[in-house]
């Protein structure tokens, strides 16, 4: 009698054992697969606004480096709220850089557009600038000749 | 007139293309062209070929992954890790059925690549037969228009004879 109680007790302690040391394990994977979840929910508005960026001919090439950086350790530490600290730096540096977005935009796309323009011009200098130009050059290398009558046999 | 009517309107010609030509490059937009990325399997010293081919099952092997992107936007990725064999390897639109078992995330500008150095483990998943495994690699982009992760098509395995020890 005495026995057999003493192996229920044995086995209710096993059991609970069991489950505590169960919960952890199950704790830390689930926290591992959603840190990693919650990085991509953070990191996809930062990618949408460096796409936004460099659409608009913003040379973001810096910030991509330094959010590559903190993706590939914060992927190794998910849930470590340093990272979440270092992203909020690059999101400040972007809304300031989308503050001028669409600005610097319109002055590259004029800028963009006077110079097809001036392109497009030159078959315009080419046609009336060509001939005068080899006019010039054609009587400078002559500048020295002299002109003598030729005489008739 | 001195300069030849011929020459000036084969000069002139070539010219009116040329300013044309330069004008439209000039002024194409930015990413335009084909837009595609590619993922690569290099060694541990990050160049091609020697490859390892025998592998002692439940060790780790170094390897080098380099992703480049040229779809004229920066990217975030993810390369997939799985173990399969030649029934289960991707396809150009299906991404192979069998369970990631690591993953690398990363943001690559474009026209750039990213290159870095991996640790993988190698075993025999299920009744496969160990002497020809695939370590399979998939590269997903993630779809910030759709806020989920879309598999692009691109993979790339690498064949090995696991050693049971």
């Amino acid at each position: 009698m005495r026995r057999s109680s003493l192996n229920k007790f044995l086995l209710v302690i096993s059991l609970l054992l069991m489950i505590f040391l169960a919960i952890p394990t199950y704790t830390t994977a689930q926290s591992i697969d959603s840190g990693i979840d919650n990085i991509d929910k953070e990191v996809s508005d930062v990618v949408r606004d460096l796409e936004y960026l460099y659409g608009r001919g913003i040379d973001v090439s810096n910030l991509t480096e330094s959010l590559n950086k903190l993706i590939i350790n914060w992927s190794r530490d998910p849930n470590n709220t340093y990272y979440l600290i270092q992203l909020q730096k690059i999101r400040s540096e972007i809304d300031s850089l989308k503050k001028n977005a669409e600005s610097i935009y319109l002055s590259s796309m004029i800028t963009r557009y006077l110079v097809a323009g001036l392109i497009l011009s030159v078959p315009a200098v080419v046609y009336f600038a060509l001939p005068r130009l080899y006019l010039f050059l054609w009587f400078r290398s002559r500048r020295r000749w002299i002109v003598v009558e030729r005489r008739s046999k | 007139m001195i300069l030849d009517e011929e020459v000036f309107a084969v000069v002139m010609a070539i010219v009116i293309i040329g300013s044309i030509l330069g004008a439209v490059i000039y002024i194409r937009p930015m990413g335009s062209g084909e837009s595609f990325v590619a993922l690569s399997i290099l060694n541990e010293r990050c160049k091609m070929g020697e490859y390892p081919r025998q592998i002692i099952e439940n060790s780790n092997i170094t390897l080098c992954l380099s992703i480049y992107n040229h779809m004229g936007k920066p990217i975030y990725y993810k390369v997939v890790y799985k173990i399969g064999t030649n029934t289960t390897l991707p396809t150009n639109t299906t991404a192979s059925p069998e369970k990631p078992i690591l993953s690398w995330r990363g943001v690559v500008y474009d026209d750039a690549n990213n290159t870095f150095l991996i640790n993988v483990p190698v075993y025999v998943p299920g009744n496969y037969s160990p002497d020809r495994i695939a370590l399979i690699f998939e590269l997903w982009i993630y779809d910030t228009s759709r806020d989920e992760w879309v598999y692009t098509g691109i993979w790339n395995h690498l064949y090995v004879k696991v050693i049971r020890g």
